[in-house]
């Protein structure tokens, strides 16, 4: 009975790592996907549905919670995750801001600056609220 | 591979099936991103017609029952492809099909319209000088003035005329001579205070605009008249005269084709392309001269050119026009130059015959279906749209579905084409050529 356990929890730690494998896989393919889109318009979605996109993504996600609650491993990830934020967050804003210039080129001059001035604006009241927090 | 949860350690044997399903899914996604890349860069079409449970009209494969033993099924498409693979599923207790004939042509469906015995002539309204004699065009015949000074009484000058061959002339139907200097025959045209008009049946008809005018007639066709004119014929104001049929036109953002006292939008730039037509020949219409229509149906890759569309054979050089559902040669250089206004849709003459063919052959799945595949490379050069498969049986068959899959060669001059297309479109949604 221990051993039909044990056998259990090391499948379900399996699937749990194996989800994650699956996730990294599906986030990269939907950030290579988006931007080439955002570089050739209705060149790629004719093949693939962004509505099925995310769902299959909300369906990974569920899942891995649902694993990670049982193995009861979420917390600890957690603490290894927020060490590596920084890093993830240096890739975001890099592949971020490089699709959001890349949206600018249709733009009109003034709606162009009136966008980066919102921007900037939205940027600045960000950081004064989160430093304000963290004093 | 980056590994997220690498501080989750199994045990031995549990890490070696981890280490597998790492592989396995890894190879997985490099599959499915092959195959989304294939289907994206060399991406098929395909058409389907089921007989049971879609209407004919519904189908985006078109159907004509030539005969009770001659079917054609038409696929439209603006790209070329390397194969056509063509499967058809007949009803149960159907004749044998295997060994039977497909055969396939891309043309124009309306140039494949039957050639008419009657040739083109001068559409109504026109003045033709021919040596001494001078004619107007009125009602479909060809009317004499009966002496240089009948047509002078009536206003004209020579100038209003043009000239024309013996040959153009014997085309035309006679009607009787004009020998009224009092009263104007049919489909004279004047020009009133900067308004067109044309008489038709004791009144006159004004053109919605010069440009309307100018997408049937020339300048030089109308009569100067002052407002005492109108005061001696009634106006039929409710009933403007438009453009000419065929005639492209440009409103807001869209694109519409002038067709029997209908204007006919493009659903997309790639139809207009697909059926040959040029953006030069688009003329730019207001609010009123586009509010005299009545709006149809969007003009999709199915629908054949309508009335009025003018063809050239780039290898012999003629030149149709599409009436109805005939098509009539315009010979002789001066009926041509009316028709030319636009410029002609490019066609080839051997694009009528079925050159590719292919033997119907059993297939396992579904019971009582055969298929056959055809090279399709050669049509490259043929321009048309339409993709016409002719199937000829011995004996009358039912048929339950037809399914039409045109695919891609994965080989270099396929590859060069996909990356020219990448890199016109990346180079107009940048703002650098051509965008559709």
């Amino acid at each position: 009975m221990a051993m039909e356990k044990h056998s259990k929890q090391q499948l379900e730690l399996l699937v749990y790592k194996l989800l994650h494998d699956v996730l990294f896989l599906w986030l990269f393919g939907t950030v290579c996907l988006l931007t080439a889109q955002n570089i050739l318009p209705n060149y790629f979605f004719s093949e693939f549905s962004l509505a099925k996109i995310i769902f299959g993504l909300f369906a990974i996600l569920f899942l891995i919670g649902f694993f990670g609650k049982r193995q009861d491993v979420s917390s600890e990830e957690n603490k290894e995750k927020t060490k590596k934020l920084s890093e993830t967050l240096v890739f975001l804003i890099i592949i971020s801001s490089a699709l959001i210039i890349n949206s600018f080129r249709t733009l009109e001059i003034f709606p162009l600056i009136a966008s980066c001035v919102f921007a900037l604006f939205i940027f600045f009241a960000f950081f004064q609220i989160t430093s304000k927090s963290q004093k | 591979m980056f590994n997220p949860t690498k501080n989750i350690v199994l045990e031995p044997v549990w890490q070696k099936i981890y280490f597998v399903g790492r592989v396995a899914i890894l190879i997985f996604f490099l599959l499915v991103v092959l195959y989304f890349l294939k289907n994206t860069l060399f991406p098929s079409e395909k058409f389907a017609l089921d007989f049971n449970n879609q209407k004919i009209e519904e189908s985006l494969l078109g159907y004509e029952d030539v005969s009770s033993l001659e079917k054609i099924f038409s696929a439209y498409s603006k790209d070329n492809f390397s194969f056509a693979n063509f499967k058809i599923t007949a009803k149960k207790n159907q004749p044998n099909l295997t060994d039977k004939e497909v055969l396939l042509r891309k043309t124009y469906s309306a140039f494949a319209y039957p050639l008419s015995d009657q040739l083109a002539t001068f559409p109504d309204r026109t003045l033709l000088q021919n040596n001494n004699d001078f004619f107007l065009v009125s009602n479909g015949k060809i009317r004499k003035f009966s002496s240089f000074k009948t047509l002078e009484a009536l206003g004209y000058s020579q100038d209003n005329f043009q000239k024309i061959t013996d040959e153009e002339i014997g085309y035309m139907e006679k009607g009787e001579e004009i020998t009224d200097t009092q009263n104007y025959p049919d489909n004279s045209l004047f020009l009133i205070d900067g308004t067109y008009y044309e008489l038709l049946v004791g009144a006159l008809r004004p053109f919605v605009s010069e440009k309307a005018f100018l997408s049937h007639c020339e300048k030089n066709q109308a009569l100067v008249k002052d407002d005492d004119f109108l005061k001696k014929y009634s106006i039929n104001q409710d009933n403007l005269i438009g453009f000419a049929n065929g005639t492209l036109l440009s409103f807001d953002i869209g694109v519409f084709l002038v067709e029997e006292g209908k204007v006919v939008p493009f659903n997309n730039p790639e139809t207009f392309l697909a059926l040959g037509y040029n953006w030069d020949d688009i003329i730019s219409a207001n609010e009123e001269e586009i509010g005299l229509y009545q709006r149809d149906k969007v003009f999709s890759i199915s629908r054949p050119h309508p009335s009025g569309t003018v063809f050239q054979d780039q290898d012999s050089g003629k030149y149709y026009l599409i009436s109805g559902k005939d098509k009539k040669e315009i010979r002789g250089e001066n009926i041509q130059r009316i028709y030319l206004k636009r410029k002609p849709v490019l066609v080839n003459e051997k694009s009528l015959s079925f050159d590719i063919s292919c033997k119907l052959e059993k297939k396992l799945w579904p019971f009582n279906s055969y298929g056959c595949q055809m090279p399709t490379a050669t049509l490259e050069k043929i321009t048309g749209k339409d993709y016409q498969f002719k199937l000829n049986s011995n004996s009358t068959f039912e048929i339950s579905q037809v399914n039409i899959i045109f695919s891609r060669e994965i080989n270099w001059l396929n590859m060069r084409d996909i990356f020219s297309d990448i890199k016109q479109r990346l180079l107009g949604s940048y703002g650098y050529g051509e965008t559709l």
